[in-house]
């Protein structure tokens, strides 16, 4: 549209500057040096006077009111009776929620702590369990598929007899004593139950985790909307 | 029903200034009104030359005085008028963004508000009492073209070329009320003339004497 060559935007700047005297003594008798020399710089420089004679020719317009604020409209409504009692229920409930998530943390922190120690003596157990096979190997003894001997009849039955202090361990520990001195084969059986029959995870935490997260929320959201309605 | 600010209000010389700020931020709205009518032109008019109508100019202007009066405690000294300004230039970029995210209305609602606040703009323009009728309607014509280029600017060129140009800010307060340095203002005004200029080109007839913006005889 424009049927003038673009000039180098720091040209447009100074000649922009010049206009508003914003331009050093120094970059001003060299601007001015280039202006007599060059004509389309000249021609650029009308051109933006006029643009600036334009805009500043915009005529004010008067307000069509007055702005002034009036008492009612700065005056905060009363908030709802019952907000306090909203304010009260949300922390009630986020204290709950953090104080169920933080026992759910913690639960699951020594039950993580447990399962490491079982871990750390598998890599121990496991060469003594299969030398022990291969005993029983050596010796002619295979046993055949369903029929354990005693001594497995006995470590089967006590793997999988639930220990007496099994209520008191936290959700998903394994059923292995870490404290007791296990044979090899017993480790190793061990091992295999704890693999494949751990204690399913307890929901009641997650479900009171969702319930107490939802409630807080949801009371927050509703008090936050009714503050928000009390300003003016 | 329209309220003439009083004379000299649009320089906002406000004499006692700092003691109306000072009651207004304890609380005193009487204080707090006297700033108001001390900037409120000045503060429409730039809503409007953003905006381009009347009505969202009116609102915004409305709400960012309301702001003005909530945040008050909140003011740290410094330019009451570049924050005012401030408020106001938020308000109106809202106000854009809204229109954004609602298309569908905004461009109905921005149609009626543009053909009421045109309506209305032309009423109110200050034409030359002496000036004849063909004077008249020149006159009409140039203020329009002029908008209507302004209003083709994008928005960070508009509204520096406002506070410049048609307001008469300083650079200084200019990077004040838009958060920028002073580089960034004088860089945008100069793009922000030079678009001016190849748009009025296209307006040239309407110059008078003048009427060729670029490519005239020099000497």
């Amino acid at each position: 549209m424009s049927r003038m060559p673009a000039i180098p935007a720091r040209d447009l700047e100074a000649l922009s500057a010049y206009i508003d005297g914003r331009l050093s003594p120094s970059e001003a008798v060299a601007l001015e040096q280039r202006l007599g020399r060059e004509a389309g710089l000249r021609r650029e420089l009308e051109g933006m006077r006029l643009t600036v004679r334009a805009l500043k020719s915009l005529p004010s317009h008067r307000v069509p009111r007055s702005f002034a604020l009036k008492p009612e409209r700065i005056a905060k409504p009363a908030p709802a009776r019952w907000y306090p009692v909203l304010q009260l229920g949300t922390a009630v409930a986020g204290i709950a929620f953090v104080l169920v998530v933080g026992a759910d943390v913690l639960g699951a922190s020594q039950s993580g702590l447990a399962t490491r120690s079982v871990v750390a003596e598998a890599p121990v157990a496991q060469p003594e369990a299969g030398a022990a096979a291969s005993l029983f190997a050596e010796a002619g003894t295979a046993t055949p598929a369903g029929t354990a001997p005693p001594a497995a009849d006995m470590l089967t039955a006590q793997a999988t007899a639930p220990a007496p202090l099994e209520s008191e361990l936290p959700m998903g520990e394994l059923k292995v004593s870490a404290t007791a001195t296990p044979s090899p084969t017993e480790v190793a059986e061990n091992l295999r139950v704890g693999s494949s029959e751990t204690i399913p995870l307890r929901t009641w935490p997650r479900a009171a985790e969702i319930a107490l997260g939802l409630l807080t929320v949801t009371l927050a959201a509703v008090t936050l909307r009714l503050r928000r309605r009390a300003l003016p | 029903m329209s309220c003439r600010a009083p004379p000299g209000a649009l320089s906002s010389e406000v004499v006692d200034e700092p003691q109306l700020l000072l009651q207004a931020q304890q609380g005193d709205l009487d204080s707090f009104n006297r700033l108001v009518l001390a900037h409120q032109e000045r503060a429409f008019n730039l809503a409007y030359r953003i905006l381009g109508e009347t009505a969202a100019a009116s609102d915004a202007t409305q709400q960012a005085f309301l702001s003005v009066f909530r945040s008050l405690r909140s003011y740290r000294g410094g330019s009451f008028r570049s924050w005012v300004l401030r408020i106001v230039t938020n308000a109106c970029y809202d106000e854009l963004r809204r229109r954004k995210r609602r298309p569908a209305i905004s461009l109905e609602e921005l149609g009626d508000g543009e053909a009421e606040g045109e309506t209305d703009a032309w009423e109110r323009l200050a034409v030359d009492p002496q000036a004849g009728p063909e004077d008249a309607v020149l006159q009409r014509e140039r203020v329009r073209a002029i908008e209507s280029c302004l209003e083709g600017l994008p928005l960070d060129f508009r509204t520096v070329a406002i506070l410049s140009d048609v307001q008469g800010l300083p650079y200084e307060e200019i990077a004040n009320v838009i958060r920028a340095p002073v580089g960034t203002v004088k860089s945008r005004l100069a793009r922000a003339r030079a678009r001016m200029r190849d748009c009025l080109e296209g307006h040239g007839e309407l110059f008078g004497p003048e009427r060729r913006l670029t490519d005239r005889a020099l000497p």
